[in-house]
């Protein structure tokens, strides 16, 4: 028999188009997803490079044992550079200040004129607040805007960024400034591992749910075709010649949504690129892969989808008429919840050792990584053995006929009847693991008036003897300002505090100050926290001997609260201080911390989660029908026999719901169990915290969309089921 | 026939320009074992498939203990089936996935029957052909045989008026055949249930009460061979 003729047997049969436009939509949108993924994965170290201007690659000054700094004077062929972190209205400014003598030989990145001091450039976004924000409280930090910063020097369109041309002196009393001959170009490789990793397990989680599809898809192949498949088998075609057309036909269809796919992504990277990652979008350049890449992408997908398709056709061989008989599949044995339990002993042992010590914490991480996709693995391992066991239970009470039949197929063919809700499941596992995560980050970081800490609305600076009087005239003058408090630095060098008077220690937020004139406040650790534990405890004031004779270290603006009276302090102290640090506040402090990145991470898991669950329910549609229609002739038959098409829908609805049900409790759970490890373990001390709306909603989304999934099956049910079109003899 | 349980006439069925049945007139007696032979493609089948209600014939009545159902709709036609008629076929018919008692309680389930009851009667009609032991094994691990029983007495587990058997013996050997054929006729009689029997075999037609002969789509000549 030529493979010819097998075609015209196999191709072209009833139903055919449209399971193959179910692999084409399906693998069009993974991939589509997968293509900005990966180009967002190649082009990470990219943004980094771009603001390599920002980098301080330079000589330190000479510090003196007091503070005190030295600095070469101006040459040409050198600058001075420094760089802080700003905040205006929540938002972080990333803030660099460049000193070039006049007739500068040192060029800016990009062909920007050299600027003199009182100039600046910004990025868009910040030319945007400016426009958007009364001077008093942002533009008047960095003087006279003269241009904007190029695509070329930006991390993303979003990146908050200024390039601030300040006087010789003013940086030259920076202790953190650094003497270079110009702007770095090569740039500091962060590390963006975290990233890659977190990428590369959303590719994953792209990828399990389409391999799922395609052989589910390819299962629904054979259950179409199979009387034909056991006649192109009896005639003589081999175990391997069937399993390479249904490789040749799943082949095609998968290169045909990869390629459609890739269009796809084209419009998907507008939506893609408004995301933020570390801190800022991304250019639509940021989220391309370049041609090569594309092209191995749909290779690799056609060979995946082929792959999978041959193997399901080639285990699942129906082999001549006569000779199949329904037989059940192996048993499935509790030895299936080990891969879990090794996943999960790995999990926590790596936890715990990148916790302990920090010298074994990359090989740990590495470890961490790889035992989560042995935990994902092992959900779907051990997903049949808990079917088989809920469903066996459930066929001993099952009381209604759509029940005992159901119930029979289920503890005969766990791993069939859970195949079709895997992907499901691990989506929900993945997704409640980065939910508690998130959550618990986040607990902490919304920032709220806590007793003994600096108020909310206080703004510190730092300060020194030659520009606090400024500092406090220009505070006093800022409109919304109450109180401007100063603290002293302390006679003994090694005392952790400043001192000041006893009432002002009251107004900026401490408790338990004794009855003294003045005392010593821990003022950086009202604004830090003494740990990242949610309970920290307050610094308590000690007793100090007075302010007489000492030198000024901090001055605060006591402030109405409101966030112009804030801004407009901040820029006082700003302008009148020494510009080596930003005025801060305990807000700020706050949103500077792990919170923004986790919460960009929630977007994308949660949007990725999105999509694998999608995918995943159009898999349980696909698997649904098959299934239905793999036993079209036992359903017809019970129809004949007088069953309603509302019980065969009550079997079909059974089927998905009881594995759904049985396996989504436990992994929805065994993924709050390693979060909650993780939070112990490499939380620093926070505290697991439950998930909000957004969890449950996509818990209620993927419970809607099987249902969905089912229901889109009943047609299929009713209609194969017709006696009409079902012969018995 | 004053007393007939089955009552058919004027019976036409077309499949596309395939006319299957061309006017049968048609009475089964309450309790009576009729054979219904013919060469293959005359029309048997089809013939118990309008019978059963399970195709509307494209003309006739047919009427079963007083119900026409020509004039029932879709569901009302499954009820009665689900009440009033069993059915059993060559092979396969059982579902694989369910013990031989799940798959004879299943028609009572369907029926509203509570488990245990099911169960119970499950238990009772296999016990009677003699499968006593084979309760609890799936179909895949019966004889041809066995499985053939098992259909008869899903068949005749919900005591229906009339029980329609196409070639129940059909793919089975002739000595299992007799047995099996024998099984099934005992228990209808004992139970005073009809049985309408599609067969090939001129031995398996000894065995009922009457005969008939489906030839292009009629009862040929010598319609009723009473014996
Ligand atoms: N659903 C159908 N669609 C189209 N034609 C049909 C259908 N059912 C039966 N036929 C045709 O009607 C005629 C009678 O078929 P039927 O199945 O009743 O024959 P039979 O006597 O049971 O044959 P056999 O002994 O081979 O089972 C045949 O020509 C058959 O091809
Ligand atoms: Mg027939």
């Amino acid at each position: 028999m030529t493979a010819a003729s097998a075609r015209l047997l196999l191709l072209g049969t009833a139903g055919a188009a449209r399971r193959l436009a179910g692999i084409v939509a399906g693998v069009a949108v993974a991939v589509a997803m997968l293509i900005v993924l990966l180009g967002t994965y190649l082009h990470m170290p990219d943004r980094d490079e771009r603001t390599a201007w920002q980098v301080l690659v330079g000589e330190r000054l000479e510090t003196s044992a007091d503070g005190t700094t030295t600095a070469p004077d101006p040459t040409t062929d050198q600058m001075l550079i420094a760089s802080r972190q700003d905040y205006v209205h929540g938002q972080l400014v990333t803030v660099t200040a460049a000193a070039v003598s006049p007739a500068t030989d040192v060029a800016f990145p990009h062909g920007l004129e050299p600027l003199v001091p009182g100039q600046f450039y910004a990025s868009p976004a910040v030319a945007d607040m400016i426009d958007h924000l009364p001077a008093d409280q942002f533009a008047d930090r960095y003087g006279e805007l003269v241009g904007t910063l190029p695509d070329a020097m930006l991390r993303g369109p979003d990146e908050r960024s200024v390039l601030v041309g300040a006087p010789w002196e003013t940086v030259a009393s920076n202790p953190n400034a650094r003497v270079q001959p110009g702007f770095d170009t090569v740039g500091q490789r962060y590390d963006v591992t975290t990233y890659r990793v977190i990428l590369a397990i959303g590719s994953i989680a792209m990828l399990v749910p389409i391999v799922l599809l395609i052989s589910i898809v390819s299962q629904l192949g054979a259950a179409q075709r199979r009387e034909r498949l056991a006649t192109v088998r009896l005639i003589g075609a081999g175990r391997r010649a069937v399993a390479g057309l249904s490789a040749l036909e799943m082949g095609a269809a998968t290169a045909a949504g990869a390629v459609l796919g890739v269009l796809a992504a084209l419009p998907l990277r507008a939506v893609a690129s408004t995301l933020s990652i570390n801190g800022a979008q991304s250019f639509p350049a940021d989220l391309t892969p370049s041609p090569a890449w594309v092209i191995a992408t749909i290779a690799g997908v056609t060979v995946l989808g082929a792959a999978v398709a041959w193997w399901q056709a080639y285990r699942d061989d129906v082999g001549a008429p006569g000779a199949s008989r329904e037989r059940a599949e192996k048993r499935v044995t509790g030895w299936r919840v080990t891969t879990l339990g090794v996943g999960l002993t790995l999990f926590a042992g790596s936890a715990w050792v990148a916790n302990t010590s920090p010298a074994a914490s990359a090989a740990a991480a590495v470890v961490l990584i790889a035992s989560f996709a042995v935990l994902t693995f092992g959900i779907i391992i051990a997903g049949p053995w808990l079917t088989r066991a809920v469903s066996s239970a459930y066929g001993r009470v099952a009381a209604r006929a759509s029940a005992v039949v159901a119930a029979g197929r289920l503890t005969r063919h766990p791993r069939s009847t859970f195949r079709s809700v895997a992907g499901l499941v691990a989506a929900v596992f993945i997704v409640s693991v980065f939910a508690g995560v998130v959550s618990s980050v986040r607990a902490i970081t919304v920032p709220s008036e806590e007793p003994g800490m600096l108020s909310l609305d206080v703004v510190l600076a730092h300060a020194d003897a030659a520009h606090a009087d400024a500092m406090v005239a220009a505070a006093r003058d800022a409109d919304g300002v109450e109180r401007v408090v100063v603290g002293y630095r302390p006679g003994d060098p090694d005392a952790a505090g400043v001192v000041m008077d006893a009432q002002d220690a009251r107004a900026i937020g401490a408790t338990a100050v004794p009855d003294a004139a003045a005392v010593m406040v821990d003022t950086f650790a009202m604004l830090w926290g003494t740990s990242l534990d949610v309970d920290a405890q307050a610094p308590v004031p000690e007793p100090a001997d007075g302010t007489e004779g000492l030198e000024p270290a901090v001055v605060m603006a006591v402030t109405d609260g409101s966030p112009a009276a804030i801004e407009r302090a901040r820029t006082a102290l700003d302008i009148a201080g020494d510009r080596s640090l930003a005025p801060t506040s305990r807000t700020d402090a706050a949103a500077g911390g792990a919170a923004d990145i986790t919460q960009e991470l929630a977007v994308l898991a949660y949007i990725g989660m999105a999509i694998a669950i999608g995918i995943s329910a159009l898999a349980l549609a696909v698997a649904t029908i098959a299934a239905a229609l793999e036993r079209r002739r036992t359903f017809g038959l019970l129809r004949l026999a007088g069953m309603p098409v509302a019980q065969l829908r009550g079997v079909v609805a059974t089927e998905a719901a009881v594995p759904l049900a049985s396996t989504l409790v436990a992994s929805a759970g065994l993924g709050f169990l390693v979060a909650w490890i993780l939070v112990i373990t490499l939380g620093n001390g926070l505290e697991f915290t439950w998930p909000d709306g957004r969890y449950w909603v996509a818990l209620v989304g993927s419970t809607a969309l099987a249902a969905l999934a089912v229901a889109a099956s009943f047609g299929t049910v009713r209609r194969s089921t017709e006696i009409d079109s079902t012969r018995f003899e | 026939m004053a007393d007939a349980l089955i009552s058919a006439s004027g019976l036409r069925k077309s499949f596309g320009p395939t006319a299957a049945l061309r006017g049968i007139d048609l009475d089964v007696a309450r309790g009576e074992v009729l054979a219904v032979m013919g060469p293959s493609g005359s029309g048997k089948s089809t013939l118990i498939h309008c019978l059963a209600g399970v195709l509307a014939p494209d003309e006739g009545t047919v009427t079963i203990d007083g119900t026409d159902l020509t004039s029932l709709s879709a569901d009302a036609r499954a009820r009665f089936r689900l009440e009033r008629i069993g059915f059993v076929f060559q092979f396969g018919q059982l579902l694989p996935d369910l013990s031989a008692r799940d798959n004879v309680a299943l028609p009572l389930l369907m029926g509203g029957a509570r488990r245990r009851a099911a169960v119970a009667t499950a238990d009772h009609w296999l016990g009677r052909l003699g499968l006593a032991d084979q309760a609890g094994k799936s179909p895949g691990d019966m004889s041809g045989g066995q499985a053939q029983r098992v259909a008869i007495a899903r068949a005749l587990a919900t005591e229906p008026s009339v029980v329609f058997a196409d070639e129940p013996t059909g793919s089975l050997d002739s000595l299992s055949a007799e047995t099996v054929l024998e099984a099934m006729l005992e228990a209808a009689r004992e139970s005073a249930t009809t049985v309408v029997l599609i067969t090939h075999d001129a031995r398996t037609a000894a065995h009922a009460d009457r005969e008939v002969i489906v030839r292009d789509g009629r009862l040929s000549g010598a319609a009723a061979v009473a014996r």
